[in-house]
């Protein structure tokens, strides 16, 4: 476990507005990026056409092989180290310098590198992170590198940074943990997917497609496979999943250090399970004031982020839990790495390469959509790139997902599987309803869910802002 | 038709690079084929730093390879990538992995440079089990060089690269939308600095002072170039007998023909010295002596921009110290983002290509035309192609172009006029746009394009 965020237990402040007030318009971006894991450089992509489009010079470029070198040269003379980070730094300053760049922009930390050509850059006035991971996830990827940075927690907090998360949950916890100038934006859509206007293919207007990986890479349990087989209810499944997360080696750590540590979690699991839509850094806290003891042992260690994804965990069997059923009724097709799927007992279709994903979503009727319950944000960016593409999608309800879309009308949100699984039905049952239901997401996005509404609103850029429904 | 998606390798520390990828990929988006622009420049240089660390640990060069196949493969096989494009050879870092990627269809070198300066870069390397083939992949025909010069084209050729294209130089688009008022009626502008960075000779200087044209300026940096071979300076051609009489046949073939290519100069002059050409060629030595010979032009630029100057004709604008030896005192370089308010602000320009690079054509012609400003060039039959007088304004000598200058600052406006006229060919003709879909539409490989064409003609404008 991680130890990399020190836990300050402020209480979450109020909501965060759409709009970070101190940041100003762009005279040109760098916005860095990573290859190597796909989705990031798709929606770099994403977020370097808006700002071109919005008339600010913007300069994509990936940081994973910077990384990897630094990490290589480990071992190696500090002079070929050092010198290694003067020439990738150098890089960066000159198009820094000469492109006139003033703004920094990295999905999670990629604008974070060991020998830093940006924080102190007198040119360069402000850095945003654009929250994509987790907190916990991100900070532990860039343990490697992070580990020898040493003012890695001073960079985080630095007046020119800036953090944009894309859920409620998110925000609150990156403010419990001490991050400063934390607002939030929500994901969005290409705005290109809006043009796109295919009917759905005949073979596929009876089924739903789902995009995506059971989030999370450990294999289910059996006792939740059992769940799933006889088709179970979200909250069962929650249930073993407290279960299973309390018998965490973790847990059994820090018990024999502070012995009120397993209840001080399980309390906190069990108000996540009363109260899903909580972030889980609130449940800790509020179970802390019974668990004292507990609450400040982890503090003291720092490993508040490593209780809060144990907690987080409660929720992980939500979406494979959801698809599980979809499709073993024959309702959904599953499009992901199929070594994802297969503990799952599903066969997955592979991988949609991301050029090809808007036809996919046109190809079906309706989509399923599920949240991952590490990140504690269910408005995926799937959600709005499906409604881009005038597609209805059926999701577990949450209370983020009506502050984007109009339910029942945009997108079906439902409290339990059963009531996803009716919807479906009824709804695969009019076609007209379902493209009716679609357009009006497609309209929603057009209106106030493209990347351009992003940008424009970080940045404060003049741009018309619809009010949300 | 076009490519599904393309892959444009930058060079981050060169901003001119930076500056026309984007443009190039700004062109690709416009033609509806998205645009992925990566930096390979940690790629080139990544090799110079492992090389010490590597010792005694082999491991480290293949894992660095294979962490740079396996960033770019997955992009490239994600992003459906099946054309690469770099400026010069900014794609040639790992290159199995571009010509043996089942995706990739073509790759386009689009040169600016020369051979001679790109792969002599230090920080230009290829991975060392690589190097050994880069003969073949530039030859592979995945690749597509393609020259803006026809002596660069025919020097290339010569080297045994013949999958090749002549491809202009162009203007971004963009830039044929920009409006700026003309404030500056009094003088021209040059942007650029004065090509070779070899300081002038007190004899060139001095031969400037007193009005030389061309062809003096041009025997004078000929016997320059003879006397360093006889100082013993030139150390790729020592022991080599005969090269002296090349080298002096081609330079004064150079100083009567300068829109020759050096080397196809040298292939003419072989029997001056048939043994010390062979020879050269087998060693590698051929490069050099090619740039040497162009070295006979290289006081063209300085001296078309140092006679106006002087004579009050003209302001500079490029990296003061550099032109410091010429007794010029340029205004700071103007960064990229400015050059379209720059270049409208004056009513006209004077132009003049980089000598060592062996083609007049370069991007400022284009740009300044497409902002509706006409330039001052010495004629070549490269530029020629590209405009027309009315457009353009050719002359033939240092004298001439004195005299034009004057008579365009006698009537501004129908300098203008022409800077008009210039502006609507480069919007029919010389944009990126351009460039790329008549590249695409050569190929074979991509379907073949529709009638209606998706560029508009701005001559509307």
């Amino acid at each position: 476990m991680s130890a990399l965020l020190t836990a300050e237990p402020t209480a979450a402040s109020e909501p965060a507005s759409e709009r970070a007030s101190s940041l100003v318009k762009p005279e040109g971006v760098v916005l860095l990026t990573q290859d190597v894991v796909t989705p990031a450089a798709r929606t770099s992509e994403a977020i370097a056409g808006a700002l071109r489009r919005a008339g600010i010079r913007t300069y994509v470029r990936d940081t994973a092989l910077i990384r990897w070198m630094h990490d290589r040269l480990g071992d190696a003379p500090e002079r070929k180290r050092d010198g290694w980070n003067l020439l990738t730094a150098s890089k960066l300053k000159i198009l820094v310098e000469l492109g006139k760049c003033d703004t920094i922009l990295g999905l999670d930390l990629y604008w974070m590198l060991s020998n830093d050509p940006f924080l102190e850059h007198p040119r360069v006035r402000q850095v945003v992170s654009l929250w994509y991971d987790d907190l916990r996830t991100c900070c532990v990827q860039l343990g490697g590198l992070g580990g020898r940075v040493d003012d890695f927690q001073a960079r985080l907090r630095h007046a020119k940074v800036h953090h944009s998360f894309y859920g409620r949950r998110q925000c609150a916890e990156a403010r419990s943990f001490g991050l400063e100038r934390v607002t939030r934006s929500p994901l969005a859509a290409p705005a290109e997917y809006l043009a796109l206007r295919k009917v759905p293919e005949p073979s596929r207007r009876r089924r739903l497609a789902f995009v995506g990986g059971p989030g999370g890479r450990t294999p289910p349990s059996r006792e939740a496979l059992v769940l799933m087989q006889a088709r179970a209810e979200v909250r069962d499944l929650r249930v073993a999943s407290l279960r299973e997360t309390l018998e965490d080696p973790a847990v059994a750590q820090w018990s024999r250090g502070e012995p009120t540590v397993r209840p001080w979690l399980q309390a906190a699991m069990e108000a996540k399970l009363e109260a899903p839509s909580t972030p889980a850094v609130e449940h800790l806290l509020a179970a802390g004031s019974s668990y004292p003891r507990a609450l400040a042992y982890l503090e003291e260690k720092g490993e508040m982020l490593d209780a809060a994804l144990l907690v987080k965990l409660v929720l992980r069997y939500d979406r494979p839990a959801l698809v599980h059923r979809l499709h073993s009724r024959g309702l959904v097709d599953v499009y992901s790495a199929p070594w994802f799927w297969k503990p799952f007992g599903i066969e997955s279709a592979p991988t949609v390469r991301f050029p090809d994903l808007p036809a996919l979503y046109q190809s079906y009727a309706a989509h399923l959509n599920a949240g991952y319950s590490v990140r504690e944000a269910v408005v995926n960016e799937k959600l709005f790139e499906i409604a881009a593409c005038g597609r209805l999608s059926f999701n577990l309800s949450d209370d983020e997902i009506g502050e984007h879309f109009a339910l029942g009308s945009e997108v079906e949100a439902h409290a339990t599987f059963r009531e996803i699984e009716e919807s479906i039905r009824w709804y695969l049952g009019k076609p007209e309803s379902l493209r009716e239901s679609g357009e009006r997401a497609r309209e929603r996005v057009r209106r106030c869910h493209t990347w351009d509404h992003r940008v424009a609103a970080v940045f404060g850029l003049p741009k018309s802002w619809e009010s949300h429904p | 038709m076009k490519p599904t998606a393309a892959l444009l390798f930058s060079q981050d520390t060169s901003f001119a690079f930076t500056k026309t990828t984007e443009v190039l990929a700004r062109a690709c988006s416009t033609l509806g084929v998205p645009a992925y622009v990566r930096d390979s420049f940690d790629a080139r240089a990544i090799w110079a730093v492992l090389e010490d660390v590597a010792d005694g640990n082999p491991g480290a060069v293949r894992a660095a390879e294979e962490m740079i196949a396996e960033t770019l493969s997955q992009l490239m096989d994600d992003a459906g990538v099946d054309c690469i494009i770099g400026l010069d050879l900014c794609w040639l870092f790992l290159p199995d992995l571009m010509v043996e990627h089942s995706g990739i269809k073509r790759i386009y070198s689009i040169w600016f440079d020369d051979f001679h300066s790109w792969l002599g870069a230090p920080t230009n390397r290829i991975f060392p089990a690589r190097r050994h083939t880069h003969r073949e992949i530039l030859a592979h025909p995945r690749v597509r060089h393609c020259f803006y010069g026809e002596a660069m084209a025919h020097e290339a050729a010569l080297f045994g690269y013949t999958n090749q294209v002549q491809s202009k130089l162009a203007a971004p688009r963009d830039y044929l939308d920009r409006t700026y008022p003309c404030t500056r009626r009094n003088k021209l502008a040059f942007l650029g600095n004065p090509g070779s960075r070899i300081p002038p000779s007190p004899a060139a200087i001095e031969a400037m002072d007193r009005g030389a044209d061309l062809a003096e300026l041009r025997n004078i940096a000929r016997a320059e170039v003879l006397q360093t071979f006889h100082s013993g300076l030139f150390t790729w051609a020592q022991g080599i007998e005969g090269v002296i009489d090349l080298l002096a046949a081609a330079t004064a073939a150079k100083c009567a023909s300068p829109h020759i290519s050096a080397l196809q100069i040298l292939q003419l002059c072989l029997p001056a010295s048939p043994e010390a050409f062979e020879e050269l060629n087998r060693k590698g030595g051929i490069y050099e002596l090619a740039m040497v010979v162009k070295l006979v032009c290289r006081y063209d630029r300085p001296a078309l921009v140092r006679r106006l100057y002087k004579a009050d004709l003209c302001d500079v604008y490029s990296n003061p110290s550099e032109w410091s030896p010429y007794g010029v005192h340029a205004a700071d370089t103007v960064m990229v983002d400015r050059l379209p308010e720059v270049y409208s602000s004056y009513f006209a320009h004077v132009n003049a290509a980089n000598p060592l690079r062996d083609a007049p054509a370069n991007e400022k012609l284009f740009e300044i035309a497409a902002c509706g400003r006409t330039s001052i060039n010495l004629w070549s039959p490269d530029v020629a192609s590209c405009y027309d007088e009315g457009e353009v304004c050719f002359v033939r000598s240092l004298e001439e172009a004195e005299s034009r200058a004057r008579d365009l600052l006698r009537e501004p406006d129908r300098a203008l006029s022409l800077g008009k006229r210039a502006r609507l060919r480069t919007a029919r003709e010389h944009t990126w746009e351009h460039r790329l879909s008549a590249l695409w539409a050569l190929d074979p490989i991509w379907p073949k394009a529709p009638a209606d064409s998706q560029l508009c003609d701005s001559s509307n404008q």
